[in-house]
């Protein structure tokens, strides 16, 4: 018995369609439950419907309860996966016995943690601050060109990155995307936004962090007051002072310290600082 | 009243978790542009919000979990700052405690929409795609707006009334400790970024940055970024041009 079946064929318009319902809605009602599991899901639903004919009703409920299953990942890069698993669900549908539905489900779940790292590093923590440190700095002078280039480079980025990976994800397949996790390519991107991130991270420190030291004291036998911040410590380290309260609150960090911790620290000690006159 | 009533809307916009609120509406700087508009001084608007995006330059939003709530933050520190005034170190010192309070509105949200998905398993069962999709669509947005909206419009309505009084009988030193936790308060931003993006064999870069801007005073954030992608090409490209050597050396 020939168990192929008669399966409409995807076409490129199916895909784009299906990447840009994952772009907009993943997250519509992301909730602790399922996470992007009902994004997931209607990302890939309306593929699944052209897939199964009306006479392989079960199968069309079989897959639908797959795609309703728990998934979580970085929803740019990320969208490898529902790109993939359209390609896999493809194959299914045209050969019920040429992939397990499981093996589906664990390439998912498998797959979606990898992504969610590399995604957020290169998202998160590299793309979105260096975008925002450049368009801060226009933004706090007035520039309007700050919230401008921001949004428009972003969502820009944000909207092919997800079409290309979605794509891709869909066209190589399983084997690829494997590939695409030990890539050195990426280990070069990541360390070269890391440098020019760090680097400037150590500019935005003397940008941002304006506090200095206020304090007049009298020395000498004319009893004169100089400022301590202008006249001592910025001849031996300007800006010692942003720079010491950044790395106290990094190692607090480091060593595990809630982010509300260190707020209250660091608002009651500025406080007190400032109101005494010693900083501000 | 219709102020207010854009400013609830904003709020919804903020945590309506898609691309477009990400870029357009999330961040301080761009609260800050919307607010500004809203109160028709869009210039001091983006001032002020980005004054209070650098404590959230390393706002990382990771498998469901913040930190601090960015998106109120934003919102209510240029609302306040706008409606009566205050200095900008003032606003960050308000914004980014009201960040903590926020973030149970996110929290709740996430929990409350834990109830959809068996709602939606319900119609997978049926094959029914279009109301799954649409119960996508509408539950999580419904929420948001009534969770975020709401004390925005009462905020926008009543807060700075609220705060004025306040505001004007604060004594001086207290009024000086406030503009100071404004002025250290963006360190945490900065902290967490280098958290997140700190490799110990890369932080020579992070000193190199900073002693370049401390001496010199350079601090303009787009020649900063175009100098350290210089110096991160010549270090990726002499980095794996080392790689390459050894390995041929090695065979």
């Amino acid at each position: 018995m020939d168990k192929k079946n008669e399966v409409k064929k995807l076409t490129d318009k199916d895909i784009s369609w299906a990447s840009f319902r994952w772009w907009l809605m993943s997250q519509l009602t992301y909730n602790y439950q399922r996470m992007q599991g009902g994004g997931f899901e209607s990302s890939i639903g309306p593929i699944l419907k052209k897939l199964y004919s009306k006479d392989r009703h079960e199968e069309f409920i079989a897959a639908l309860k797959r795609h309703m299953m728990f998934f979580n990942t970085e929803p740019r890069y990320g969208a490898i996966i529902p790109g993939m698993a359209i390609a896999l669900e493809e194959k299914k549908a045209q050969d019920p016995d040429s992939i397990d539905g499981e093996t589906i489900i664990d390439l998912k779940s498998s797959l979606m943690g990898p992504l969610a790292g590399i995604g957020d590093t290169l998202t998160q923590a590299l793309f979105k601050p260096i975008m925002l440190s450049i368009c801060i700095g226009w933004a706090s002078q007035g520039n309007m060109m700050g919230p401008i280039v921001f949004c428009l480079v972003t969502l820009a980025y944000d909207f092919f990155m997800t079409r290309i990976c979605f794509k891709s994800g869909y066209k190589l397949g399983t084997d690829a995307v494997e590939k695409l996790l030990d890539n050195q390519f990426l280990g070069k991107i990541t360390t070269g936004l890391s440098v020019l991130g760090l680097f400037v991270l150590g500019v935005m420190i003397c940008k941002f962090v304006t506090v200095s030291a206020v304090l007049k004291i009298a020395i000498g036998s004319a009893g004169k007051p100089i400022s301590l911040g202008s006249a001592v410590l910025d001849k031996i380290l300007p800006k010692a002072i942003p720079l010491a309260i950044t790395w106290f609150t990094y190692r607090a960090m480091q060593k595990g310290k809630s982010i509300v911790q260190i707020l209250v620290v660091l608002f009651i000690l500025a406080f007190i600082g400032g109101a005494i006159g010693l900083i501000g | 009243m219709i102020q207010a009533l854009l400013v609830a809307i904003l709020a919804w916009l903020q945590q309506s978790q898609n691309p477009l609120a990400f870029w357009i509406f999330r961040e301080p700087m761009m609260a800050g542009l919307w607010v500004g508009l809203i109160y028709g001084k869009p210039i001091q608007g983006i001032i002020v919000g980005a004054a209070i995006n650098v404590a959230y330059l390393g706002w990382i939003s990771a498998g469901g979990a913040n930190s601090t709530d960015i998106h109120y933050a934003g919102l209510f520190g240029a609302v306040v700052a706008l409606q009566s005034g205050l200095t900008n170190a003032q606003a960050v010192a308000l914004a980014i405690p009201i960040g903590l309070i926020g973030n149970y509105i996110w929290v709740a949200w996430m929990s409350i929409n834990s109830i959809w998905p068996n709602v939606q398993d319900k119609y997978a069962e049926k094959g029914e795609v279009g109301t799954i999709m649409r119960i996508q669509v509408l539950a999580g947005q419904t929420l948001a707006f009534l969770l975020r909206g709401i004390p925005a419009f009462l905020v926008a309505l009543y807060g700075s009334k609220a705060l004025q009084p306040i505001m004007a009988n604060l004594p001086k030193w207290s009024i000086n400790g406030l503009n100071t936790v404004g002025k250290v308060l963006p360190a945490l931003g900065l902290a967490m970024l280098l958290k997140y993006i700190g490799r110990k064999d890369l932080m020579v870069f992070f000193a190199a940055g900073f002693i370049v801007a401390a001496y010199t005073g350079m601090i303009d954030l787009m020649f900063a970024a175009l100098i350290g992608g210089v110096i991160a090409y010549v270090y990726v490209s002499l980095q794996s041009a080392h790689k390459d050597s050894t390995s041929k050396e090695a065979a």
